[in-house]
């Protein structure tokens, strides 16, 4: 264990170390779990509706900026009948979530949704159903009433989608949606449709028909309804050039604290080449010390990052429900595989050092 | 008549200019020795000493001239840290132990380098520690244990891969008389039994004066050697075969002290 005692022979540098190499990770953990799981929800949701395919407008920057004109939905209705569910989404500003996801359907989709609590809500009638995580928050049941808008709407029941972001929402029809979400004197328009593919049809097919027959509307897969989304490409953006910086800081820390280490112990490797240490053997200590401080950076930096992630989940600026509160065992694996690369890679300068030093120089170095 | 023991250490002609501060550090120094002897290389600071062992220790190149060991001249050694950790054992004047091993791991570092196996590092450390009355110690850092102790424990270290030279630099020099004496006279017995060639630069004549040979250094050139027999006077020209030829100025008797 000689490694862990140089490594603690100098505490406090080696405890700024592990705090910086930490929070490099915790920065790069955070954000990648936020925009990793904000694509799997929403993957998660549109395979909880059985929406094998999703048309929205061709010209739109992405699916929820979408907007589709009404005749040109009751053509698609008229095509694909009751497979097809025509959306209306959109996000309110109310006291009780700055971003309140409003979502309109007809009748037929809200049926597909599976119910924990209560029943559908009545076509025509200021009634909701909500998401089980957005009643928990605002504990609600229902028969209670939320404020919408300016207009109490009545809980009918609770639905769970098994995705945070819709669990939050709240599900009304189509009506009373386009009141809540549509400017006045805007021409009937939906978001987007969602499109269930029965009777044995091939996806594609389906998908290369409506894009052909329809040339201002963009039919892509549902699962790929998340990658076409600008937030999710533009956070992605982020997250890659958050990771690299996140990379290249942690990388300087541990090449200057590992530097010091080098130059404080200088007579040290003197006296062990001296008595036959390679500079290999010798890197191979450092190379055990960087690991053991980075290994050490990784899961204090995935702590970090879960504490993190809770603090803005509460956040009510941020809106509840769509911050996930716990990292993916396969994110935890990356951040300390990133964290034991810099470990490496802060060894390189390091290690010229070494290689460069003169066993009898080292051994009269002051 | 039986053949001479080939000597184990040639020393032909050996010159070393350091460029920086232009010092002359030695001058054509020239003397062979065989194995299990005991010699004391002693002169005034900056005489040359360290400046010989560390050209011995392959931790330096000397400017002129070549050192052989067992007929193998250093300038061709490819792999001189192995080198060292298989046929070289140092002591030095301030014991450099590494502070975060303990004296077992300060002992087992030079068989680290040669890969030798835990078990066997671990019997032969122990084995030298309690030569060296540290078998009590052998778990403790060296900050723990006296000075006395850690040059007992440098010396475990020297000897520990069973090296043909043992180069001592100052060896008594931070500890007190009573303890540099007890270092000397460990380091000579267990050299002894090891068979090995021991070389102890100091400038202590009670240290001198308890090795077998003695060889002077004045402003970096050998001025005095009082062979093998210690009587005063040398001549290694007879002994020494050609692969090991001494340079010509050293070739004749030089009288010890004078």
């Amino acid at each position: 264990m000689i490694f862990l005692r140089n490594v603690l022979r100098a505490r406090g540098r080696s405890l700024m170390t592990v705090i910086g190499i930490a929070s490099g990770i915790a920065l790069f953990t955070a954000i990648t779990a936020i925009t990793s799981d904000l694509q799997t929800q929403i993957d998660g949701a549109v395979a909880s509706y059985r929406a094998e395919i999703v048309i929205s407008e061709r010209r739109a920057t992405s699916p929820m900026s979408s907007r589709v004109a009404g005749p040109l939905m009751d053509q698609l209705v008229a095509d694909f009948g009751d497979d097809l569910a025509p959306l209306l989404m959109g996000t309110l500003n109310e006291p009780w979530n700055p971003y309140a996801l409003v979502i309109g359907a007809d009748a037929r989709f809200v049926r597909r949704i599976p119910l924990v609590r209560g029943v559908p809500f009545n076509a025509g009638q200021p009634e909701m159903v909500i998401g089980e995580l957005g009643a928990q928050r605002l504990g609600l049941a229902p028969g209670q009433t939320v404020p919408v808008g300016g207009r109490d709407y009545r809980v009918t029941g609770i639905f769970r989608s098994g995705s945070r972001i819709f669990d939050s929402a709240l599900l009304t029809d189509l009506g009373e949606a386009r009141r809540l979400l549509s400017r006045d004197g805007a021409a009937k328009h939906y978001t987007l449709a969602a499109l269930h593919v029965s009777g044995g049809r091939s996806p594609d097919e389906v998908m290369r028909q409506v894009n052909a027959k329809y040339p201002s509307l963009r039919a892509v897969p549902g699962t790929e309804l998340s990658g076409s989304l600008r937030l999710i490409r533009i956070v992605r953006a982020f997250v890659g050039t958050i990771s690299v910086i996140a990379i290249f800081g942690t990388c300087v820390v541990l090449t200057n604290t590992m530097l010091m280490a080098v130059a404080e112990r200088t007579r040290e490797i003197g006296i062990l080449m001296t008595v036959g240490w390679t500079p290999w053997m010798v890197m191979r200590m450092l190379l055990a010390e960087s690991l053991l401080l980075c290994l050490l950076g990784a899961l204090l930096g995935d702590a970090f990052a879960i504490g993190i992630l809770h603090a803005v989940n509460r956040l009510p600026s941020v809106g509840f429900g769509w911050i996930p509160v716990d990292l993916p065992l396969p994110l935890v694996g990356v951040s300390v595989l990133m964290a034991l690369a810099v470990a490496v890679l802060a060894l390189l300068w390091p290690a010229l050092v070494v290689l460069r030093l003169q066993p009898l120089a080292a051994l009269r170095h002051e | 008549m039986s053949e001479p023991a080939p000597p184990m250490l040639c020393v032909d002609a050996v010159s070393r200019r350091f460029t920086d501060g232009d010092v002359q550090a030695l001058r054509q120094v020239s003397f062979s020795a065989l194995a299990g002897e005991t010699i004391a290389l002693t002169g005034p600071s900056g005489c040359g000493k360290s400046t010989l062992l560390s050209l011995i220790g392959l931790l330096d190149r000397p400017d002129e001239g070549r050192i052989l060991v067992e007929g193998q001249d250093l300038a061709g050694v490819r792999r001189p840290f192995a080198f060292r950790a298989r046929r070289l054992g140092f002591v030095f004047q301030y014991h450099h132990m590494v502070p975060t091993m303990t004296l077992q791991e300060n002992v087992e570092a030079p068989m680290l380098a040669l890969g030798v196996p835990r078990a066997q590092r671990h019997a032969r450390a122990a084995e030298l520690l309690q030569a060296m009355d540290l078998e009590g110690r052998a778990n403790f850092l060296p900050r723990h244990v006296s000075g006395g102790e850690r040059q007992r424990a440098a010396v475990a270290r020297a000897l520990v891969n069973r090296p043909d030279i043992v180069l001592a630099d100052e060896p008594t020099g931070s500890l007190d008389s009573r303890n540099g004496q007890r270092v000397v006279e460990l380091l000579i017995a267990h050299a002894r039994a090891e068979g090995a060639l021991v070389l102890v630069a100091s400038h202590n004549p009670e240290v001198a004066a308890s090795l077998a040979r003695r060889i002077a250094l004045r402003d970096g050139a050998l001025v005095a050697d009082s062979g093998r027999s210690g009587t005063g006077t040398a001549d290694h020209s007879a002994d020494v075969p050609a692969a090991c030829r001494l340079g010509a100025d050293q070739k004749k008797p030089i009288a010890f002290g004078s």
